[in-house]
């Protein structure tokens, strides 16, 4: 049986396809980017949950009478954290940093230092 | 012309062409807002490490001051790079603030630059860990009526013993709760006034810089907007809060005069204050300063339900009296002077004054004969310090002192005769003093500097 052709219609031409592929396939590349985005967002979401964490382990570590060095493990944001307090001893000062990382991860996501008097 | 609107012959292109431009905007939104996320995260972080690097900065130079023990400074800030930790630097910047120091401490990180100012004193030096230094009289302390010693007392050979006084003998259960030392020679704690005279002399050279140019003007000016601070003169009284109403709290105001000032009016003063006249001041109302150096050669008065946190010079007399409270952390400083043979220069608490932080009267027990010492610090029945007193001279103590007292001698004056070292109905109690207490700069041989608050 034969297929009757519409009338009028002789289908796109081989250069519009290409132009219009050519075209989706360039939108593929930012839309890609979206879906990295909500790793990114994600990314920024840690560093402000690592940043609070920092600086309330800070405050907690200035605050107290004497320093003491700690690696704490806690969960903030349904994730996982390792938050590293350690103090260096230099001549009347002790310089002490809070370092906070992802559990399982050596890369620090937020950094923090300071120097106060023994 | 119409034949070809009206074909449909390259549409797809157009609806691919829509197609990737709304994608390319959404995209793009997306992107846009998840870097400004970044951004503030990162930028939040980086200023959270430049403040607790300023921090850094402050305490490193409180650690050098400690070290090599000098702590003169300029009347001009200097700028002085020092190095934190890592790659990162502060600036810091020393200034005089009455009996204290501040600190400036400026660090940049990424971009983020922040800025922290401490006042800073020092910690007690030992001279002030005894409730009691007698350190001019070897005869004994005499204690009369209801007096309570809780601390340590240092005296000469004489000791400490109960007195008898008008039929009235000591009525404490002990003499001194704590130990007595008995001393000879005696000799005063080391008291460097130094810094003191120096807060003195910045005033009176702003004074007369300010006068100079207030009388100057051709039309006279009521105040003066100079690079760092408002100026006002000032003649009678003032309604302080009146006159500050439209001034910024972040401005340093100095209030300058060539004659006797009243500052009066109630309410908060939350901008540095600096008054400087020739005449007598008074502080009356109910005036709370947050932060207030005030000098004059003549005297200083606060009264009322005034106070806050007051440097208080002078070289002639201060009196807080009725309801006045001084907090922490107030000074009063008398560096005395010599009028017809006599040394003259007084502190006096009277009413229900409250005094926190130190009174100090730079006076001493001159051995020549022609010159006589009558300056004194009166702690007056009802009144109270909690803080350190130095008094070069005599104290007259019948209030309460939850603190320190060193002192050449005690006077109880009950007409018509001063009896020399007793102490009658009087309460000191160095337990209650607070062992992070900071005190001005420079008591003791050997001074360690500490932050006592953050401006």
């Amino acid at each position: 049986m034969a297929i009757k052709q519409p009338d009028g219609d002789a289908g796109y031409t081989i250069i519009e396809s290409i132009i219009a592929m050519a075209l989706l396939s360039i939108a593929i590349f930012p839309t890609a980017r979206i879906i990295t985005k909500v790793q990114f967002n994600a990314m920024a979401g840690d560093k402000l949950t690592a940043g609070q964490l920092a600086q309330a382990a800070m405050e907690n570590a200035l605050s107290a009478e004497t320093f003491v060095s700690s690696t704490a493990e806690l969960t903030r944001s349904g994730k996982r954290w390792r938050v590293v307090r350690s103090g260096k001893m230099s001549g009347a000062l002790i310089e002490i940093t809070v370092v906070v990382y992802k559990s399982g991860s050596q890369k620090p996501i937020a950094a923090l230092q300071t120097l106060r008097l023994i | 012309m119409l034949k070809n609107i009206k074909s449909e012959q390259g549409s797809a292109l157009v609806v691919a062409l829509m197609l990737i431009t709304s994608m390319v905007i959404i995209t793009s939104s997306f992107l846009m807002a998840h870097a400004a996320r970044m951004r503030v995260a990162q930028r939040d972080l980086n200023r959270m490490q430049a403040f607790y690097a300023a921090e850094a900065g402050v305490y490193k130079t409180v650690a050098r001051l400690s070290e090599n023990q000098t702590v003169n400074f300029s009347q001009t800030p200097r700028n002085e790079s020092i190095h934190l930790f890592g790659d990162t630097n502060a600036t810091i910047s020393l200034s005089p603030h009455g009996g204290f120091l501040k600190i400036k401490s400026t660090v940049k990180f990424r971009n983020q630059t922040e800025e922290v100012c401490a006042l800073v004193g020092q910690t007690m030096p030992p001279s002030f860990s005894s409730a009691i230094t007698v350190g001019g009289v070897q005869h004994a302390l005499v204690l009369v009526g209801d007096t309570s010693i809780k601390g340590d007392v240092v005296v000469g050979h004489g000791g400490v013993k109960a007195g008898s006084l008008k039929g009235v003998g000591f009525t404490g259960d002990k003499l001194v709760h704590g130990k007595i030392e008995q001393v000879s020679p005696l000799q005063m704690p080391r008291f460097d006034d130094s810094i003191l005279r120096q807060a003195i002399a910045i005033l009176q050279k702003k004074q007369t810089q300010a006068l100079q140019d207030f009388f100057q003007e051709d039309e006279m000016q009521i105040f003066a907007n100079t690079s760092d601070s408002l100026e006002f003169y000032l003649a009678g009284e003032t309604d302080l809060p009146a006159l500050l109403d439209s001034v910024s709290k972040k401005s340093t105001v100095f209030l300058f005069s060539d004659t006797n000032i009243s500052l009066r009016g109630a309410g908060k003063i939350q901008m540095p204050i600096e008054v400087c006249a020739t005449g007598a001041i008074s502080i009356n109302g109910a005036l709370s300063f947050d932060d207030a150096i005030v000098y004059s050669p003549e005297s200083i008065t606060v009264s009322g339900k005034s106070g806050g946190s007051l440097q208080l010079f002078t070289q002639n007399e201060i009196i807080i009296k009725e309801n006045a409270n001084l907090t922490y952390p107030s000074l009063l400083y008398c560096s005395t002077h010599t009028t017809e043979n006599k040394i003259q220069g007084s502190v006096t608490l009277k009413g229900s004054a409250h005094v926190v932080g130190a009174i100090a009267l730079a006076g001493f027990d001159s051995t020549a004969r022609k010159i006589r010492n009558v300056s004194r610090v009166t702690i007056e029945k009802g009144t109270a310090l909690t803080g350190i007193l130095y008094s070069g001279y005599e104290t007259a103590h019948l209030g309460k002192v939850a603190g320190s007292i060193v002192t050449n001698r005690f006077i109880l004056y009950e007409a018509p005769t001063s009896f020399h070292n007793w102490l009658k109905d009087a309460k000191v109690d160095r337990s209650k003093l607070n062992r992070r207490f900071i005190i001005p700069l420079k008591f003791g041989d050997k001074i360690k500097p500490e932050v006592v608050r953050w401006l």
